[in-house]
């Protein structure tokens, strides 16, 4: 037996080699089943850590686990802890609501200096409730102030933002009103650089601006542009207005992810690593995929009047502000649109 | 590169390797299979190593080495299609003893099998055998040496002429 000889035992049997085409759809259908099942486990794993009890793992389940039946509300806090603070405030929440029928997607925003009644904590601006007692508080807050019972929620800083944005390479949204940024300008030899201090321009900074039409943001022009508040005609209203337009943005430009079983396993992993996101057992994908499907989001806003008493300025709901937020809680949102001409934005 | 673009380029190379490793189209045909799958589960990590397709042909050879152990093979390996019968044309008896080389390879233990393979069709240096395999270099020498020691022990009384 010489070396020679095996090499072209070797060699002679190369014909017997199978046809790559054909295994391709076999690998393709494979992965595909695997990567479900993963998913599967890796939710029920989430949910089995959640509540501290070992789950049995359906091994021979291959389909994600349904949504839970009626309606689907979610809590999304986009929050700031400026540097050196060691409490963060949630400077906007918005309610995601999905009726029972599963036809459409509310984004409703809450102002965050409305004054609502915070579990432990008496009246108080709804962006303390998080610097309170974070989201569970939060969560409190507008079960026992509106009856709003949360299925789950996300809250994400402005880093982890700026990641999910840049990893689906940037959003292409409408900016329906020229902004100034107060916080990212740039000086004369290119330096970035505040260009207000509070609202008074800094001389020689030029700010970033985001002016009217269709626009390509990054991760950080989209971050610095739903941040923008107070150089605003409408201050915190325009800003939320902002905001929803930015989600259906980014839920648009997720879309094509969605249905390439690749590409949507990076986006998830992505998106569970910069934001913290509670699903409530249920499977993310199948969440986003249930959001998608029903088309752009309708955008609301709880409406509130502005009340200055003690010196300080703060927002109380009004009566369409009010009954908009118990139409989320009994997943009576389309009756209460009827009712309210023009309130969609 | 993309994972289209590996298993456009690379997935022949894989099988005619997973074909010599196991000695059978059909067996060959499920461990790339199991091979790409986990690949492409895990395509960010695989794509980052310095050099995939030596990292994607160290998995393919733990998916063979592992093969018989796991439960789940006798899911995957579960067919109708019986083994395709080997070929065979008119110069059968001029290749008999060749072909007798190639069933005793797949008398082989494994790790030994895999390390001859390495070296013979792959072309591969002890040391890259050594890392494909994860042992020292001494281990891949001793295998493929006992692994010689058993084809010549058992080719040679069958066939005295020595081939050809």
């Amino acid at each position: 037996m010489d070396e020679d000889e095996l090499r072209a035992v070797f060699a002679r049997h190369e014909h017997l080699t199978p046809a790559a085409e054909p295994l391709k759809a076999a690998i393709r259908e494979g992965y595909r089943r695997r990567w479900r099942r993963r998913l599967v486990l890796r939710s029920v794993g989430a949910a089995a850590v959640a509540l501290s009890v070992p789950v049995p793992v359906p091994l021979s389940t291959v389909t994600p686990p349904a949504l839970r039946p009626g309606p689907l509300t979610f809590v999304l806090a986009g929050i700031d802890r400026p540097p050196g603070a060691d409490v963060a405030r949630s400077d906007t929440v918005l309610i995601a609501h999905v009726p029972a029928a599963r036809d459409k997607v509310y984004l409703v925003s809450v102002l965050r200096d409305s004054y609502v009644s915070i579990p432990g904590h008496g009246r108080d601006k709804l962006n303390a409730a998080y610097a309170y007692g974070g989201f569970p508080l939060l969560q409190q807050t507008l079960r026992s102030d509106f009856g709003i019972a949360v299925d789950g929620g996300a809250v994400a800083d402005f880093t982890g933002l700026q990641r999910v944005v840049d990893s689906i390479g940037g959003v292409d949204m409408y900016v329906d009103e020229d902004t100034v940024s107060i916080h990212i300008g740039w000086t004369k030899d290119g330096r970035q650089k505040p260009p207000y201090l509070g609202t008074r321009p800094v001389p020689g900074v030029t700010p970033q601006r985001y002016r009217v039409g269709y626009q390509h943001l990054t991760g950080w022009q989209a971050v610095d542009f739903v941040r923008q508040r107070v150089l605003l005609p409408h201050g915190d209203a325009d800003r939320q207005r902002h905001v929803r337009q930015f989600l259906t943005a980014l839920l648009t430009r997720a879309r094509s992810l969605l249905s390439d079983p690749q590409r949507a396993s990076a986006f998830l992993d992505s998106l569970q690593q910069a934001i913290t996101v509670d699903t409530g057992g249920m499977a993310l994908l199948e969440l986003l995929r249930a959001v998608d499907k029903v088309g752009t989001p309708i955008g609301l806003q709880a409406a509130t009047s502005t009340l200055v008493a003690d010196g300080m300025v703060g927002e109380v709901l009004t009566p369409d502000g009010t009954s908009l937020l118990a139409a989320v809680a009994h997943d009576d949102v389309d009756a209460w649109i009827a009712a309210h001409p023009g309130a969609v934005s | 590169m993309t994972y289209e673009e590996f298993v456009n380029s690379r997935l022949p190379a894989l099988l005619r390797y997973a074909l010599m490793l196991s000695g059978d189209p059909h067996t060959a045909a499920d461990i790339v299979q199991e091979t790409m799958i986990r690949v492409q589960l895990k395509w960010r990590r695989v794509s980052r190593a310095d050099a995939v397709e030596p990292y994607v042909r160290r998995m393919l050879t733990n998916v063979y080495l592992d093969w018989q152990r796991g439960s789940w093979l006798r899911r995957v390996t579960l067919r109708a299609v019986p083994d395709e019968p080997p070929p065979t044309p008119d110069h059968a008896e001029r290749s008999a003893d060749r072909d007798q080389v190639w069933a005793l390879l797949a008398g082989l233990p494994r790790r030994q099998r895999a390390a001859v393979v390495l070296r013979y069709y792959e072309g591969l240096a002890d040391q890259e055998i050594a890392d494909v395999l994860g042992c020292a270099v001494g281990t891949v020498r001793a295998n493929i040496s006992r692994a010689l020691a058993t084809l010549r022990d058992t080719a040679v009384p069958a066939h005295t002429g020595g081939g050809s």
